[in-house]
């Protein structure tokens, strides 16, 4: 059943596993209307330097360093919050008709084939990546571990090896011991217990299929390398349908690869690296299914659903899902279709609780979910004791120091650079992921600052990151080239229509050695714990707060 | 007559029932039934709390799996559907039960004078590691992990490497605690010379004569890479030495941590 009842349908040309979309002549419609990010951009530079008037206490904000924090995080709340409201406003008052516009398609954009062999070598090569990282990072040298231990300077509470269990002899985080009881239920080797991590059992459910043949603390790190891969094979997928024909989708994959968040929780018996994965893969389903076309079937929005839910089950990952479908969705897919996979997927969520209640006694307390309803009403509390309050938790749970812990400085210019070098219909999804990746962490902040909630904006980070390491690239080359000035037609031949000659340029070396050093110096910040270094680790523990 | 009747109808719709189910049967994709088979490879002969828990997740996340792949490729669902009934199958091996983790958190409790908790530690003394160390340390201290609060006339004492170093109290309490009454660490600083006295170093706590009876409970946990081997912490019960080591894979939280200016851990042995 197709869902698009409103608008009328455009035949969406598709060529091989291309999703249409518009073309930059098509846009130059749109252009001339006003760019949501811009104004909120605008507006927040306006607003933000008014906050440095509002705390009455200015014994936190004695140096610049904390008044250069303060603005920054009151720009980006500011500037989050002004452009939802524009989406919203635009989601009402402008559809169906900027949907449709913004959905024809346009061949010029559709990725260039990449041949089957090319698609697998790569797909081979991420996964030797991803399995280089995990092994250099498991066990101990898990940094979700390492940076637990009283030695990194910042636990005082934990013993030498750190918040630790051991699993078949290897050393790993200490949360993995409260997954056993469930596993346990899996593999029919217990009753069922309750736990803090009763929403997570869909996590525990993979693993339990794998520990048998790998043992238990090895299949959570396959789990996780499997997801770790999917991730990147997402990101590279989404990089060929949303910045076709560019180096994009092959150094966001590299980036996803070798990703701080997955080498962070790779070695962790936890649930956060499949978490991440299916984040990435429901973007890449949504794109695949072609859910933001007028005519999109209502099973497919179920599909879509029912991979938001199975998400869900794994992580709170259904939180920046449902954010992204609808922030994204509102104004280009008919909201009976997003309604459905609303449903859908609380639908699985509660059903698994209603489930797993009634069934098996689970008790379904605690855990990160309690946790977010006292986050929420943290900011309830703080919006009704006035703008004040706000500031001073806006100073006391830094969101620079939040972001920049997630991803460190050098990520986010390249982001930043890749984001004005893109086409206006891949900024607005790439700025849809990052709103829907940066709520809920933003949102945790008055309970705990955690880097590893920020650390779902990666598809949008990566791939920014990407066009921007390409912008770099291609500027470089610019640079050096010297075009050749064309030989005039000979005048004997006055009838010969001049061929128009393309500036003639050097081989692509410049291109290579800023892709190879930026690429290079990315992944070996993102390793730099290798080499004794656990500073960003740390900072991808427990945040930069107020520091730079 | 009526009877022969009857029965040649029978067959004759038996006939027409298996046909037509023969045909819905063709029209149901291969991954399908892959998947029915892998949810009775999963669930048959198992206990009801675990046959519940892999319903759910094979009809939920396998099934759902297969039917979204099934939109996009029939081929693909199918081998996603063979994988799934791989593993299913493999997650049913008799093989690996889950081992429980050597505790991480226990305690011993130190009753009376005649009663000793030794922690052996192999320091790198002597190497350019411990020369090193020393550079970069503002001080070393030794962390004892005990149940509070500790008063005087508790009389927990620290012996390292024979010479009695501190009585414990309450204002060596270091790091957090939930509660007065929680385990918590208990920070002592140590001199250099006193530590190269004896290798490996022996740190031991005792209860002084004199000290209040009631028990103090010293912290256990388990033990990953112990410096001076698996039998390095002992308990003397006035009577015997024993090691948690051999048995519980553990230890006592006993540990030497050097600090920079700043008061921050840089090292901590074991």
């Amino acid at each position: 059943m197709a869902c698009a009842t409103g608008a009328p349908a455009v035949e969406a040309r598709r060529a091989g596993d291309g999703i249409a979309r518009a073309s930059a002549g098509q846009e130059t419609g749109r252009t001339k209307a006003s760019d949501p990010a811009l104004i909120a951009a605008t507006g927040a530079t306006a607003l933000a330097p008014l906050a440095l008037l509002l705390p009455p206490d200015t014994t936190w904000l004695q140096t610049w360093h904390d008044l250069l924090d303060l603005l920054c995080s009151v720009w980006l709340a500011l500037f989050l919050a002004l452009l939802v409201a524009q989406w919203l406003r635009l989601a009402v008052r402008q559809r169906p008709a900027s949907a449709v516009t913004a959905l024809r398609p346009d061949p010029d954009r559709l990725p260039a084939a990449t041949s089957r062999k090319a698609g697998a070598a790569w797909a081979g090569m991420l996964l030797a990546i991803c399995l280089l990282e995990l092994l250099a990072h498991s066990g101990s040298r898990n940094p979700f571990l390492a940076t637990s231990r009283p030695a990194s300077g910042i636990e005082r509470w934990t013993n030498a090896d750190g918040y630790a269990t051991l699993l078949d002899g290897v050393l790993a985080q200490g949360d993995g011991l409260f997954l056993l009881p469930m596993l346990k239920l899996f593999l029919a080797e217990a009753p069922p217990s309750p736990s803090d991590f009763d929403r997570r059992a869909g996590h525990v459910y993979l693993v339990s299929l794998l520990q048998r043949p790998l043992g238990t603390y090895w299949a959570f790190a396959a789990v996780n390398l499997l997801a770790w891969w999917l991730a990147a094979l997402a990101i590279w997928w989404l990089g060929r349908q949303r910045w076709p024909n560019s180096r994009v989708p092959w150094i966001a994959s590299l980036l996803a690869a070798t990703g701080q968040g997955f080498i962070f929780m790779a070695g962790a018996p936890q649930a956060h690296a499949p978490a991440f994965a299916a984040f990435a893969l429901v973007l890449a389903l949504c794109d695949r299914l072609h859910l933001w076309e007028p005519g999109s079937r209502l099973s497919d929005w179920m599909r879509a659903g029912w991979a938001i839910g199975v998400a869900g089950l794994i992580y709170l990952v259904h939180l920046p899902c449902l954010l992204f479908l609808w922030l994204y969705g509102a104004r280009r897919a008919q909201w009976l279709g997003l309604l459905a996979a609303s449903v859908t997927a609380l639908a699985i969520i509660l059903g698994w609780q209603l489930y797993a209640s009634v069934l098996l006694g689970l008790r379904f307390a605690g855990g990160n979910n309690d946790l977010s309803a006292e986050a929420l009403a943290g900011w309830w509390r703080f919006a009704r004791a006035g703008p004040v309050a706000v500031i001073d938790q806006l100073h006391q749970g830094s969101l620079r120091g939040l972001f920049v812990a997630a991803f460190y400085y050098p990520w986010w210019l390249l982001a930043l650079l890749g984001f004005v070098g893109s086409s206006r219909e891949s900024r607005e999804w790439a700025l849809a992921v990052v709103v829907a990746g940066a709520l809920p962490a933003m949102a945790f902040t008055t309970r705990f600052q955690l880097p590893r909630l920020a650390y779902f904006l990666y598809p949008a980070v990566y791939l920014l990151a990407a066009r921007g390491i390409e912008v770099l690239a291609s500027a470089a080359q610019r640079l050096t080239a010297s075009p050749v000035i064309p030989a005039r037609p000979p005048p004997a031949i006055p009838a010969v229509p001049a061929v128009p000659v393309r500036p003639a340029t050097r081989p692509a070396a410049p291109t290579l050695i800023v892709l190879t050093l930026l690429v290079a110096l990315l992944v070996a910040l993102a390793n730099a714990d290798l080499a004794g270094v656990q500073q960003l680790n740390l900072w991808f523990h427990y945040s930069q707060g107020n520091l730079w | 007559m009526v009877g022969l009747g009857v029965d040649r109808f029978s067959s004759a719709s038996q006939w027409l029932l298996l046909r037509h189910a023969a045909r819905v049967w063709r029209r149901v994709p291969a991954s399908w039934g892959i998947v029915a088979a892998a949810l009775i490879v999963s669930i048959a002969g198992t206990p009801l709390s675990a046959a519940l828990a892999r319903l759910f997740f094979v009809v939920v996340m396998l099934g759902g799996l297969v039917a979204t792949l099934g939109r996009l490729s029939a081929s693909v669902a199918t081998f996603t559907a063979t994988a799934a009934l791989v593993l299913v199958s493999v997650q049913r091996l008799p093989v690996r039960p889950v081992v429980d983790p050597p505790s991480s958190q226990w305690t011993q409790p130190l009753q009376g004078p005649d009663q000793v908790v030794r922690h052996v530690i192999q320091l790198p003394v002597g190497q350019g590691q411990w020369s090193e160390l020393w550079h970069r340390a503002a001080g070393a201290a030794v962390w004892i992990c005990a149940r509070g609060p500790l008063v005087p006339s508790d009389g927990l004492q620290l012996v390292v490497n024979g010479q009695l170093l501190a009585t414990i109290t309450e204002e060596a309490a270091a790091g957090p605690r939930p509660q007065p009454t929680s385990i918590g660490f208990y920070r002592v600083p140590v001199e250099r010379t006193l530590l190269e006295r004896s290798r490996p170093a022996t740190f031991e706590l005792r209860r002084a004569a004199g000290a209040d009876g009631r028990p103090i409970d010293i912290c256990g946990t388990f033990t990953y890479r112990p410096t001076a081997g698996i039998e390095s912490s002992t308990f003397f019960d006035g009577v015997v030495w024993s090691s948690p080591g051999p048995s519980r894979q553990g230890r006592f939280v006993i540990e030497l941590r050097f600090e920079n200016a700043a008061g921050q851990i840089f090292a901590a042995f074991y």
